[in-house]
């Protein structure tokens, strides 16, 4: 089967004066459509360079990615926001929720981006936020839920209008281990039943069991 | 799509309301500078606007309303026998000093007119009131220039040259900003008054006190209405001849006429004689330049007010930029969401501030007859000159967020 994101032989150099860091050397993955695939390693490994390569967010400094037929680190900056908008989907440590909008609306906008209409992207809000359980807190702020609800809004954003690729970095650092192992094994769940392959950052092992396969990255090169 | 310019602005409620002061406060200041500025323009031309006339003939060199050469009365006994004339009045017009009951004097311009005239009335006035102006020494004068005036009410009393003169009603908003307290009454007593070595009907050549004010009062009235000014003679001087037309005449045609009939004249149409007053007044005063640099400052206090207000909201959200950038959105997104913001600041910045500008017209009018024009086109002109103000400010602090590192969402 083809892979949906392939990398091959990626380099990261980060600069700074004279000063040279090697965050990723010679890096080769592939992901499959579906696959739900847990990326392990230490902190500064270059896990974090890893998943901003593969979502279109960083250049590599060498190396290329391939994702559902486009080479993705060949586009111009504007073709990888347009290749993000279209193809993937994030959720972040920090959960990254707009404070002054409504769990609602954080998910409305995502879709509106998506080129949603106003009435149909508020309904497919209100359903994605039901398939994470959060029915009914739907109007709330992000400061009026748990860190586990902002997470759930953060995975319905991330879903919202069923990207192919879904990253998340370190989704559970900010959650007490029952409610990191039900927001990973929620992420899994919709997202294989709507076949999009997940690639997760994690420092968490007892959520190991939940992945289709784990990788590990140790200075910035996969081990086996 | 979500309104999250409008919802991240009205997060924070009182840094919100700082920068509305801030706006608000440069509306005010820019809508009353041009207040100020268009008052002191219309006001400037306040007389001719009082008049009805179609053209105005004065002598060929007069710079603007209050400086022309004396013209010879008899023109406007000519006037009146041009073809297309349907009616011609005098106005004479001429500095001098007023000296009121406690010797305190005000320069002043003394404008004659034909009380029984139709077309110089100053301002809203009955015409019983204009009636007793046949009556020697008196005058009409402004209710705001009463202090000035340094009188109470309609009574009071004060020196033109050799003649006491009475004030025998008042009218209002006639005066204009910057010219010389205007003192109306009749052709034939502003010839009085002028008129060298002729003593007054009512001749007192020490200094009018109350004491010597009551005296005079009770001769005058004694002396009764019957004690009139002499009329003028065709070789008096006065300073205009005011045309009205006859209807259907062409008025380039009659004011070649007059100019023709009238030798050492020229004649205005009343439009041109009020750009000509007013145009006088903007260049030599340089009143627009001042003016306009107060307002500037106003706009650039305005601009640095909100500016920093937005880019100070941009870098406190900054990671919600990055987020939004690492979704993908588009840099119209970015424009969007600030520039709604900042159209939200002008739109409610402005309503206060033009509700102050309104007040402080008002009481400016009020307490000191100034008039601060704000008019709804002026402060329509504002309202444009305020979202400019304030989108230029989103435009710099959008910079910030186009900048952002989308990789920054990954930092906890």
């Amino acid at each position: 089967m083809e892979p949906a994101v392939s990398s091959r032989a990626l380099e990261m150099i980060y600069r700074s004066g004279n000063t040279c860091v090697r965050a990723l050397a010679h890096v080769s993955l592939d992901i499959s459509p579906g696959e739900f695939l847990l990326l392990m390693g230490p902190s500064g490994s270059g896990k974090t360079t890893l998943v901003s390569i593969l979502g279109g967010i960083l250049t590599p400094t060498a190396g290329e990615v391939t994702a559902f037929g486009t080479r993705i680190t060949s586009l111009s900056p504007r073709q990888r926001a347009r290749f993000r908008l279209s193809s993937v989907g994030f959720v972040f440590q920090g959960f990254n929720l707009f404070g002054a909008l409504t769990a609602r609306e954080n998910v409305q906008l995502a879709l509106a981006l998506k080129g949603l209409r106003n009435s149909a992207a508020r309904a497919s809000a209100v359903n994605l936020l039901d398939e994470v359980g959060l029915t009914g807190k739907a109007e709330r702020l992000p400061r009026d839920l748990s860190a586990g609800e902002k997470q759930r809004v953060a995975i319905a954003r991330a879903l919202a209008g069923s990207p192919p690729l879904v990253l998340a970095d370190e989704p559970t650092a900010s959650l007490d281990a029952d409610n990191g192992r039900m927001v990973t094994t929620l992420l899994r769940t919709l997202a294989k039943g709507r076949g999009c392959a997940v690639m997760t950052v994690t420092h968490d092992s007892r959520i190991m069991d939940v992945a289709d396969r784990v990788v590990h990255l140790e200075d910035g090169a996969l081990k086996t | 799509m979500v309104p999250l310019g409008r919802k991240t602005l009205f997060e924070d409620l009182p840094r919100f309301l700082v920068a509305q002061a801030g706006v608000a406060f440069a509306v005010a200041l820019i809508a009353i500078q041009t207040g100020i500025f268009i008052g002191f323009v219309k006001s400037a031309g306040l007389p001719v606007d009082e008049s009805t006339a179609d053209v105005w003939v004065a002598a060929k060199d007069m710079l603007y309303f209050e400086l022309a050469a004396p013209i010879a009365y008899e023109n406007l006994d000519k006037a009146r026998h041009v073809q297309g004339v349907a009616r011609a009045e005098a106005l004479f017009l001429k500095t001098s000093a007023w000296r009121g009951p406690a010797h305190k004097i005000e320069y002043i311009r003394v404008i004659g007119f034909d009380p029984h005239g139709e077309l110089f009335i100053p301002g809203p006035i009955a015409r019983a009131a204009l009636a007793k102006l046949q009556f020697a020494d008196t005058a009409i004068v402004d209710a705001g220039n009463l202090k000035a005036l340094n009188i109470a009410d309609v009574g009071g009393y004060g020196k033109i040259g050799l003649h006491n003169v009475r004030v025998i009603a008042l009218t209002r908003g006639t005066q204009p900003i910057i010219s010389a307290t205007f003192i109306y009454t009749s052709l034939a007593n502003a010839k009085a008054y002028f008129a060298p070595a002729t003593p007054p009907p009512s001749d007192f050549s020490a200094p009018l006190n109350p004491r010597y004010a009551a005296i005079w009062r009770a001769i005058h009235e004694r002396a009764g209405p019957g004690q009139r000014a002499q009329a003028l003679d065709p070789s008096d001087d006065i300073s205009y001849v005011l045309v009205r037309a006859k209807p259907g005449v062409d008025l380039a045609d009659l004011r070649h006429r007059l100019d023709s009939a009238l030798a050492g004249t020229r004649s205005y149409t009343a439009q041109e004689m009020a750009d000509r007053t007013r145009s006088y007044w903007r260049k030599r005063t340089g009143i627009g330049f001042l003016l306009g640099l107060v307002a500037a400052v106003g706009f650039v206090v305005g601009m640095t007010v909100v500016g920093q207000i937005l880019y100070t909201s941009v870098a406190e959200h900054i990671k919600e930029y990055g987020t939004l950038r690492a979704m993908g959105a588009p840099d119209s997104l970015f424009y969007r969401i600030v520039g709604e913001q900042a159209v939200l600041m002008a739109l409610l910045g402005f309503v206060p501030g033009i509700a102050l500008s309104v007040w402080v017209s008002w009481w400016a009018h009020a307490q000191r007859n100034i008039l601060i024009l704000i008019t709804p086109a002026s402060a329509a002109a504002v309202l444009a000159v305020i979202v400019a103000m304030c989108v230029l400010s989103g435009i710099f602090a959008v910079q910030r967020a186009l900048r952002v590192d989308p990789a920054l969402v990954f930092k906890a």
